[in-house]
């Protein structure tokens, strides 16, 4: 009789507020850990879109600059036509190999990076568009001409003349002469919850192959 | 009584562990990304130098190519904002105008670059950026 009501014998009102108390912190702390958590991944997801978007468009478009014939003429500041030769061997913006000469234009579309192959004759079955990237609010390009005497400066007031570098649309810039570009991609922070507040990031790419021609006649 | 207070324990234990393991995996995030502009923005300064190539194989002083350089210098990191994002930074020529004029001369201009990025990066890194020589300008 004595062992049964021991057997039946449950645990006290005091035991179940305490067990209960301790459950309730731990359900808090799951939540609060569980929103930590998510937007620590979020934040690392973003600082990894970030990277691959930087690392791809530089080396892309550095690619495209750096084999360029020239840049062709355009008046949109925020669109950057290059003139390149094709053989059947070099690989275009879109993953193919034109045959003939072809221009690469890339622009901002929405809030895509894009870059569309246009045969300079004709039309062609390797013409098309890619897009690079996403997330991109704005990209500005300026355009820096050859000089073969003065110090090439970007926007240094000590420059002389100062201020040496024009937006690629400008009507005043002749295009056969530019030999740098540099280009700022600015990221669309509704794409980035977590990057509120990332600077624009800035980068130049030279016309190497047009550079060597102008350095070797002295002129464009 | 006890063994709700150890699962209690238990349970705190491994979610506490949870939430420093995430925030390592942020902090190891952030610093490669930090390694990856460093390595962009050496790239960066590298062209900067070549767009300038006929200026720079003009030069015949040393004190005009610490010169240049530093004009160049001021004006990568200004794009940047490398110093109020708490980055440091220091270029040097590796080379001397002497160099190009010996018996056996170099074909480079060597600068070398280092780029220090804020915490929670510990170690900057070091790029050596090199100019075709090109004696007389173009």
């Amino acid at each position: 009789m004595m062992e049964s009501r021991q057997a039946n014998q449950g645990f006290s009102l005091v035991e179940m507020l305490v067990a209960l108390a301790l459950g309730a912190l731990m359900m808090a702390g799951i939540a609060s850990s569980f929103t930590a958590i998510t937007q620590a991944q979020q934040l690392t997801r973003d600082y990894e879109q970030v990277q691959e978007t930087l690392r791809f468009t530089t080396a892309m478009i550095s690619r495209s600059l750096r084999t360029a014939e020239h840049l062709a003429n355009t008046t949109d500041n925020t669109q950057l036509v290059i003139q390149r030769e094709g053989d059947g061997e070099r690989v275009a913006c879109n993953g193919q190999k034109p045959s003939s000469d072809f221009d690469e234009i890339y622009s901002l579309i929405g809030s895509d990076l894009q870059c569309e192959v246009v045969a300079n004759s004709g039309s062609s079955s390797w013409e098309g568009t890619v897009i690079l990237a996403y997330g991109i609010e704005n990209i500005g390009l300026e355009c820096m001409t050859f000089d073969n005497i003065d110090e090439r400066n970007f926007r240094l007031a000590s420059a002389s003349p100062p201020g040496q570098l024009v937006g690629c649309g400008d009507s005043g810039l002749n295009h056969s002469e530019v030999i740098a570009v540099q280009i700022t991609i600015k990221f669309d922070t509704t794409e980035f919850m977590q990057l509120e507040g990332y600077p624009s990031h800035t980068f130049t790419a030279t016309l190497r192959s047009h550079l060597r021609t102008c350095a070797s006649g002295g002129s464009c | 009584m006890i063994e709700v207070l150890v699962a209690g324990f238990v349970i705190t234990f491994g979610l506490v562990g949870m939430v420093l393991m995430q925030t390592y995996t942020q902090q190891d995030a952030f610093r490669a990304h930090q390694l990856s502009l460093a390595g962009l923005y050496a790239q960066d300064m590298q062209e900067r130098l070549r767009a300038n190539i006929c200026y720079l194989n003009r030069l015949t002083q040393d004190s005009d190519v610490n010169t240049f350089i530093n004009n160049q210098r001021d004006e990568w990191q200004d794009d940047h904002s490398l110093s109020s994002r708490g980055w440091t930074y220091k270029i040097e020529p590796l080379t001397e105008v002497s160099d190009f004029t010996n018996p056996d001369p170099e074909n480079y201009w060597q600068f070398e670059l280092e780029i220090k990025p804020p915490p929670p990066s510990r170690s900057p890194t070091v790029q050596t950026l090199l100019i075709d020589y090109w004696g007389g300008g173009c």
